[in-house]
């Protein structure tokens, strides 16, 4: 990933980061807790008091292995990555498509608990025509919640919250930039929608997790056929696999 | 604050409220424009007429009737030019054969 695209990234996260009103408790870069000597601080020690010089010792100290997390970035700095795939349904309506939603991200740990989430989304509904003209001429769309195709580019911060047990929730908010169609009715628009919601993964083996995530989206649009600017709303529920990159 | 949310959905909704649709009197010049059949712009149907084909009233949806007309088609009922003005101009009310059943009604056609 290039400097500049990470460097954005942060910017963003840096500026999105306060929108949050979560309470959670700091989480472990990868999604694991910190244990709990790492997290709290190092006990005082008494001040050292003078002792006599040992003679060096002919046998070197043995150094000690430490366990390190298995999914968790060399010493806890950040810079994880992760790749997922997902796969569920989109609700659509009037001119906001919905159906099948394929979703494919790019997770880049930013710092301990926040992660940016790159993602580009396909959304595949049914082709049918539902927008006719009224007798004033102006055109009316009543898609149903599966109709529609469309595509869309996202960025999100996604904040990893305290984890339950295996399950480790979070919580996302983004902004996207879509396309939308809607064949039979030659209706094409752009849109804009901001995205917010959540998750949970469990992680199954050391760089591979299950994620199931549900989304509100809420937005506007601007179609042709003089529909101009519409409202757009999409409730996203998936499931999928992610991979730790290392 | 619940009245408010109200309001808005009602507003929302009401933003794309419409008395014709594409199965029964859309504007449209070709088929492709309506759920089934487009009945052409001109002196009998100003500004094309979406409508669908049917064989008795119990085929047409709630304010219209099968109008013994193209082979029967559905058309709005009225009882008077007032009750087709929303239709645009060109348009009143007058008598038709109900198809199937031998007597006439009111429904809104060209002039």
């Amino acid at each position: 990933m290039p400097r500049q695209l990470i460097a954005l990234a942060a910017a963003f996260a840096a500026t999105t980061a306060g929108a949050y009103a979560l309470h959670a408790q700091p989480a472990a870069p990868g999604g694991d807790p910190l244990p709990a000597e790492a997290a709290a601080p190092p006990p005082v020690q008494p001040a050292p008091t003078v002792q006599p010089v040992e003679p060096p010792s002919s046998v070197a100290p043995t150094p000690v292995a430490t366990p390190k997390p298995a999914v968790s970035a060399p010493d806890g700095e950040p810079g994880d990555q992760i790749v997922s795939v997902e796969a569920g349904l989109a609700s659509g309506g009037r001119v906001t498509p919905g159906g099948l939603r394929i979703n494919g991200h790019y997770l880049y740990q930013l710092s301990e608990r926040d992660w940016f989430d790159g993602a580009v989304g396909f959304t595949f509904g049914s082709g049918q025509g539902a927008c006719f003209r009224d007798r004033s001429d102006k055109v009316i769309c009543r898609h149903g919640l599966a109709d529609g195709t469309g595509v869309e580019l996202s960025a999100r911060i996604r904040r990893m919250l305290t984890p339950r047990g295996v399950f480790h929730p979070f919580a996302q908010i983004g902004i996207g930039l879509g396309l939308a169609r809607f064949s039979d009715d030659d209706v094409s628009g752009v849109t804009f929608p901001l995205h917010g919601g959540g998750g949970v993964r469990v992680a199954v083996a050391p760089t591979i997790a299950v994620v199931i995530e549900d989304e509100l989206a809420l937005g506007i649009g601007s179609f042709n056929r003089g529909l101009g600017t519409q409202p757009q709303f999409s409730f996203t529920f998936t499931a999928g696999v992610e991979f730790q990159l290392r | 604050m619940r009245t408010a949310i109200i309001a808005a959905l009602a507003l929302l909704a009401a933003c794309q409220s419409s008395d014709v649709s594409r199965e029964v009197g859309a504007r449209c010049d070709k088929d492709t424009e309506c759920d089934e059949r487009c009945l052409a712009s001109g002196p009998g149907y100003p500004g094309g007429f979406c409508t669908i084909a049917c064989d008795t009233r119990n085929d047409c949806p709630g304010g219209s009737t099968c109008a013994d007309r193209e082979g029967g088609v559905c058309l709005f009922t009225c009882n008077g030019d007032r009750d087709c003005t929303f239709l645009g101009t060109g348009w009143r009310c007058d008598t038709a054969d109900l198809r199937g059943a031998g007597i006439k009604v009111n429904v809104c056609r060209g002039n």
